[in-house]
């Protein structure tokens, strides 16, 4: 009975945000839902139930100048040879030449039929379904082979580093078909699909950099004896202001011809860059201005866990003789990690869900051309209010929303091990 | 007996006074616009003049911001059903307002023909569907050339008028120095409307007059490829943004633009005594000035009385009184075929230095920025994005183009599809 | 030893903060900076820190209108009345009289609000002539002179069609001598087709036949304005050449009309220039009147009988003397300010913005709004992250995951819905719309319910064995013991609230519900922004976050220490 009590307390408590939330969140959400499996721009004027075809429509393909299936043997050979270079690269340098011998079937025999089998695969044996088979039975003999390899599981940065190396080596062998190539070739007539890959080169840029600065300016701003406070204030600026006349001032700063960026690089001699009209840089410029606006937020943040460490830790380790670097690296760092984990999903939320910054840098209009700024949100936005298709938009928000709740989770999973997070 | 009547007259009195306030109220008229600036306060003030002359009527003008915001706003209105009096519309995009039948046909108005019919035909096309006019212009404008004028002083060139003239200018005024280009004889931005001004000029048109989807025509092609060939010759300059002061500081010395960024681009150079002068777009084939801006709309969501008052208002607005105040302070075209006559404009012609009677050159054979169709946008997009691809030179203007057809076609069966 | 290396550690630390520093208020020092230029300036390159609005005197660049045309007042420049009166009455406006002349002060008022002419202050104005000097003026002039010279110049013969044809159009002003000038110079230099204009008049002689003379003319395409006479002199003597050498006969008669022509000029130049004998003996100082067009005469030559000014022009009349004898003068404006008139430059975009929108409305509804927001939002979002941290009932868990995934939703989507049911409950327009959908934020109750979360259970447990209620341990020793968090989380909120622009235009439809984020949209226009203007309103949107966040700043960072994410 008392429990019964208990738990009806626990939801009053729950009731004024939960009402909220469910209003003017979960009840749009439900809606837009329902909406995307409606067509509402039709020549009649009414909704029309279409079913899964919005979804369908915007991973639509178009033309392609090759089939998908082609496309992907050609990724995977690329990529199991890239792999079988890579175990055999590792293995060597582990055994130091000491157990060659003893190895000599998979650490040699395979790779070198790698090497002499991928021109081949590549060019004039394509498409051919043998040699799919064959290339399959390669990647599983040398990844039995190489289990045991333990320089391998110490460092699987390097090893992907590696992989990707190889598979660019390998990518310029023979015909130049590919996933990727595939992607490009969708995406330009496909502005949805363009759009998830700009969005995706944002956040691998933004996010890492924001990191980055923002846990310098965190550790500044802990270490600094003297005007705390005016650094504090300083980082923190750029969020409190306005981002619509922020980002026309950044226009103004970006300019090719009058802009201070460009005034300030002519003092080195460097030729004036492009920032604004140049599709390579649209992200970069972009995630500039990002990340101005949010270093000092998120260095915060950090600023708080670097706080947060007892000092107890960094004076045993003084006694120890560790210089700065090593205390970074084996006391701030580890104890961080929580702070770090933290600010990695929100800001990768944040990057994500892109949208004003290109909106007024751009003037209303996706990047400078071949819609090199066309994010996400800006096609949600641009389709939802300019096109007014509006089951079309719900459908992208949709795989949006998918999108960053895949990547959180998969965060959440391979951090889970390291992070001591109670959520 | 006599109680009662005492009792039943004394009602109807208290009634007929309770009633007298609610019968004097004016009719409200709600308008959304989205004019900023300079641009508002002469909107303003005409507003409360029409209010000041009709006491019986009460227009209030709601600011929606200069963007796409005014468009966000509308929709999520027509979703809830409360769509004000009237509102400012892009033509090709109130088409799907039109055919959720919330827009008021104008035909429906007394003196309707009489205000059509003192208007610029051209400025028509874009506010007509299905042979009904919808929409009726208000801020247009009109796409021109801006040069400064001593810098072809000083090169001793007239104003160019045929495209040949102007390369050939663009090419005079290109000036480099130690490898640097420090001058670019002309700058245009890689917009939709920006090629098709220019398209518009070799003869070209995105729909031929039997239905057909015609982005690359060869006059098109001939367009994209007079631009191009500027670009690769390093005598234009092209980039998406504004030209904040490109033209006033003369690091290019014409540029194309519409009429009404004219007031803004002189606030620039206030100070300098060289002056900045708009002439009519240069032309090949057929001089064919492209205009743009947005229409006013009224919507029959609203009471009888209130549409019937907005009616009132804009036909004040577009009177030719009204229409020469709304031209002479914001440089929009005076869509009333009389302001041209009238001695006050003749004489703010006159004593303009900016050629500003460039944006009345050839109006009646003018045409809109883009065709009434609800699936247009795309076909826009694309044609952008070709602009854009054949400009960086990503693909030839042919290539381009072509790529810009087969998405418009795609885009249009969808349409009829669905 | 160490100390020093320590120094020179600190010495790399603060290095590294300047940069950092720079980085992050540079623009918004620029931005300041900018909010208080000029139009003209704003764009001017290379990038210049100062402003002339700081100082007590400027120059400003200015033209006498050479033109009768320019010399009625502009219609851009008349109110809307003004024009709707002239037009009943089907009149143009009103011409300046002949004595009055008109300069047309370039840096004036522009259609971007104020320009570079500030309407206070003295201006200096100075008439000058081609030497340089003070302009000069005829005190005595004599008609017989001048039916000597019109007779003079109507002898010479034979005469270009252009020439013979405004001579001809001339005569009709034999009575009136001022008239005769001014039309004179209208049709010879400063008229809408001048017969001297440098493209027209060389093209034309280029296109003589059989002569040898090109070469030497071509140059005088080239330049600014029409011919001026000491060009047209040399130009005569070449052709006077050519005209010797040349043969053919249709030829010399060609080359001589233009000879022809030219002395004609000359003849006219010399007679109006010989009439002018009297000099002003100082500029003409003119100081403004506050709300009125009228123009105070400080200090000026006793000819100056008024001024007055409209638009961007400044008309000055004269005593016994007429502005046709200033056609070849040029003007210089110089203005000079007091202290008082220096600040009010200084401030003057401030100014401007504040008045170009409802400032003061927006600026209390942001307030009100954002502290609203602010409030309910702590109130809602504490009982949340409370119940989350330390009461236990089913489903407690998935449900905070639940509220957590909504950061993940982009919200421009959700709009229409919203919209749908704040109008289905009649809040559109009013401030339950800007207020109530924001009143619970994900992220805070996140933060919250970390702080809650390192308060030991004990505490909770055995507050509840002295009898205290959940309700009663929350705000009497969770809440205190979390106060670093929730400031943090007010601060949070109110940010949001004070930048929120779409949401505010969209559930909004006047403008005394509208705030300032909307307010700073009315500077960006169609084709740009009025960048000193924005820059400074949104300077003045900034001040209160910023005041907030240096009085709070502290709790700020120990905030989100506190929240214990760990």
């Amino acid at each position: 009975m008392n429990k019964k009590r208990n738990y009806i307390i626990g939801y009053l408590y729950l009731i004024p945000a939960l009402v909220i939330f469910i209003l003017f969140t979960y009840w749009p959400a439900i809606y837009s839902f329902y909406l995307s499996f409606f067509n509402t721009t039709t020549s009649t004027g009414h909704a029309i139930f279409v079913g899964l075809s919005n979804y369908a429509y915007l991973f639509r393909t178009g033309q392609l100048p090759y089939a998908f299936l082609t496309a992907f043997e050609y990724s995977l050979v690329r990529f199991i040879f890239a792999f079988v270079i890579s175990i055999a690269l590792f293995a060597w340098v582990e055994s130091r030449g000491k157990y060659l011998l003893k190895n000599a079937i998979p650490l040699i025999i395979i790779p070198v039929l790698a090497i002499s089998l991928v021109y081949p695969a590549l060019s004039f044996w394509g498409g051919n379904t043998y040699m799919i088979f064959l290339w399959v039975l390669f990647g599983i003999l040398s990844f039995y082979f190489a289990k045991n390899i333990a320089f391998l599981k110490l460092h699987m940065t390097l090893f992907l580093l590696s992989i990707l190396g190889f598979y660019i080596v390998a990518f310029y062998i023979g015909n130049r078909m590919d996933l990727y190539t595939l992607f490009f070739d969708i995406a330009q007539n496909n502005s949805f699909v363009m759009s998830i890959w700009n969005t995706f080169y944002f956040v691998i840029i933004d996010v890492p950099l924001t990191i980055g600065i923002s846990l310098a300016a965190g550790l500044l701003m802990k270490n600094l004896p003297f005007f705390k406070a005016f650094f504090r204030t300083a980082f923190f600026a750029p969020y409190v202001a306005s981002i619509v006349a922020v980002s026309l001032l950044w226009l103004w700063l970006f300019n090719y011809h009058y802009g201070i960026f460009n005034f300030m690089l002519s003092w080195f001699g460097i030729p004036p860059i492009n920032w604004l009209n140049s599709a390579a840089l649209t992200m970069p410029t972009v995630a500039i201005l990002s990340i101005w606006e949010y270093f000092g937020y998120y260095g915060l943040i950090f600023l708080s866990g670097l706080q947060n460490i007892d000092q107890e830790y960094y004076e045993a380790a003084e006694i120890e003789g560790a210089n700065s670097f090593q205390r970074f690296v084996y006391i701030t760092w580890p104890l961080l990690s929580p702070i770090t984990f933290f600010v990695m999903v929100v800001s990768l939320i944040n990057a994500f869900q892109v949208f004003t910054q290109v909106y007024v840098l751009y003037n209303q209009m996706p990047g400078p051309y071949a819609n090199s700024g066309l994010t996400m949100v800006f096609y949600i936005y641009n389709t939802f209010y300019n096109e007014q298709q509006m089951g079309l938009a719900s459908a992208a928000a949709y795989i949006l929303l998918g999108i960053i709740m895949v990547l959180t989770l998969i965060q959440f999973r391979t951090t889970e091990k390291r992070v001591e997070y109670n959520i | 007996m006599k109680n009662k009547l005492i009792v039943l007259i004394s009602v109807a009195l208290m009634m007929i006074f309770l009633a007298l306030p609610v019968l004097a109220q004016p009719v409200v008229v709600t308008f959304w616009e989205g004019m900023g600036a300079k641009l508002g306060t002469t909107l303003q003030t005409i507003t409360d003049l029409f209010n000041k002359q009709n006491p019986d009527i009460q227009v209030n003008l709601v600011y929606l911001g200069s963007g796409n915001e005014v468009d966000s706003k509308l929709l999520t209105a027509l979703a809830a059903n409360t769509l004000p009096t009237m509102a400012q519309v892009k033509g090709p995009w109130a088409s799907m307002l039109v055919s959720k039948e919330v827009v008021a046909p104008l035909y429906k108005f007394s003196n309707f023909t009489e205000v059509a019919s003192s208007i610029y035909p051209p400025l028509l096309v874009s506010g007509t569907f299905n042979g009904n006019i919808y929409t009726l212009p208000f801020n247009r404008d009109i796409f021109d050339l801006f040069l400064r004028p001593q810098i072809f002083e000083q090169a001793g060139l007239p104003y160019p008028k045929t495209m040949d003239e102007m390369a050939q200018d663009a090419k005079l005024l290109t000036v480099v120095q130690n490898g640097k280009t420090v001058r670019y004889g002309l700058g245009f931005r890689t917009t939709y409307r920006q090629f098709t001004a220019v398209a518009y000029q070799f003869g070209g048109s995105y729909i031929s007059p039997d239905g057909k989807i015609t982005i690359n025509s060869p006059q098109n092609v001939a367009a994209l490829t007079y631009l191009v060939n500027l670009v690769k010759a390093g005598y234009a300059y092209g980039k998406f943004g504004y030209f904040d002061n490109e033209l006033t500081t003369s690091s290019v010395a014409m540029l194309l633009g519409g009429s009404a960024e004219l007031t803004y681009d002189l606030s620039d150079i206030a100070g300098q005594s060289d002056g900045l002068v708009m002439v009519p777009i240069p032309s090949d084939v057929t001089f064919k000035p492209m205009l743009h801006g947005q229409n006013i709309a009224i919507f029959n969501t609203a009471t009888e009385a209130q549409q019937q008052a907005a009616w009132k208002y804009l036909q004040f607005l577009l009177s030719p009184a009204i229409q020469l105040y709304w031209a002479v302070q914001t440089g929009y075209i005076p869509v009333n075929k009389q302001v041209a006559n009238l001695p006050d404009w003749k004489n703010f012609v006159a004593q303009n230095q900016n050629g500003v009677g460039a944006i009345m050159v050839g109006l009646d054979q003018s045409a809109d920025y883009a065709p009434n169709l609800p699936w247009w946008t795309n076909a826009r997009e694309a044609i952008r994005t070709a602009f854009e691809n054949a400009i960086h030179l990503t693909m030839t203007p042919q290539e381009a183009l072509d790529w810009a057809q087969q998405q418009a076609e795609q885009a249009y069966a969808s349409y009829n599809a669905k | 030893m160490k100390k020093q290396k320590k120094k020179i550690i600190y010495f790399f630390y603060y290095v590294a903060a300047v940069i950092l520093a720079i980085f992050a208020i540079g623009p918004l020092v620029w931005m300041v900076d900018t909010s208080f230029k000029t139009n003209s300036e704003v764009l001017s390159y290379p990038p210049s820190w100062g402003t002339i609005n700081a100082l007590p005197s400027r120059s400003l660049t200015a033209d006498i209108i050479k033109t009768r045309a320019g010399q009625s007042s502009n219609p851009s420049a008349l109110s809307l009345e003004a024009l709707l009166g002239s037009l009943s009455t089907a009149q143009t406006t009103t011409l300046a009289s002949p004595d009055t002349i008109a300069i047309h002060v370039l840096g004036a008022s522009g259609y971007r609000g104020t320009g570079t002419m500030p309407r206070r202050g003295i201006l200096i104005i100075s008439l000058i002539n081609n030497e340089g000097d003070l302009a000069s003026y005829p005190t005595k002039f004599s008609t017989s002179d001048f039916n000597k010279v019109v007779n003079q110049i109507s002898s010479i013969s034979p005469l270009s069609t252009d020439v013979e044809q405004s001579i001809s159009n001339l005569s009709q002003y034999i009575s009136d001598p001022q008239e005769y000038i001014l039309n004179f110079y209208d049709a010879f230099l400063y008229g809408p087709n001048p017969i001297f204009s440098r493209i027209n008049f060389i093209s034309n002689l280029l296109n003589v036949n059989g002569s040898s003379f090109q070469d030497q003319l071509a140059i005088f395409k080239k330049g600014i304005g029409p011919l001026t006479g000491i060009e047209l002199k040399e130009i005569s003597k070449i052709l006077e050449n050519a005209l010797n050498l040349t043969t053919n006969s249709n030829a010399k008669t060609e080359i001589s009309k233009y000879i022809n022509d030219i002395k004609l000029y000359l003849d006219f130049d010399q007679f109006y220039e010989a009439q002018k004998q009297t000099k002003f003996d100082q500029p003409i100082e003119l100081a403004f009147i506050l709300k009125s067009n009228q123009l105070k005469i400080v200090k000026a030559p006793s000819v100056v009988e008024s001024a007055y000014t409209s638009g961007d022009q400044i008309y000055i009349t004269f005593k016994n003397t007429s502005f046709v004898w200033f056609l070849n003068d040029s003007v210089s404006v110089k203005a000079n300010y007091n202290f008082w008139e220096v600040l009010a430059n200084f401030f003057d975009n401030y100014v401007s913005a504040w008045n170009s929108a409802p400032f003061g409305i927006y600026y209390f509804n942001s307030i009100f709004v954002a502290v609203a927001t602010t409030v309910l939002n702590i109130i809602f979002d504490v009982m949340m992250a409370f119940a989350f941290s330390k009461l236990t009932f089913p489903g407690r868990d998935k449900i905070f995951i639940a509220i957590i995934a909504t950061m993940m939703i982009p919200y421009q989507v959700l709009l229409v819905a919203d919209y749908l049911i704040i109008h289905s409950f009649g809040w559109i327009n009013s401030y339950y719309a800007l207020i109530i959908p924001w009143s619970a934020t994900a992220f805070v109750i996140f933060l919250m319910r970390q702080s809650f979360n390192s308060i030991p259970n004990d505490l909770y447990d055995a507050a509840k064995i002295d009898g205290a209620s959940s309700w009663r341990f929350l705000w009497t020793i969770a809440v205190p013991l979390s106060m670093p968090v929730i400031i943090t989380g007010a601060l949070l909120t109110f940010l949001g609230s004070w930048n929120s622009f779409l949401w505010v235009l969209i559930m909004t439809d006047t403008a005394n519900m509208r705030t300032l984020p909307v307010g700073l949209q009315n500077f960006i226009i169609n084709s740009g922004a009025i960048f000193n203007q924005l820059m400074a309103a949104a300077t003045f949107t900034m001040i209160p976050v910023v005041i907030a966040f240096l009085f709070f700043q502290k709790y700020f960072v120990s905030g989100f220490f506190r929240s214990g994410i760990k």
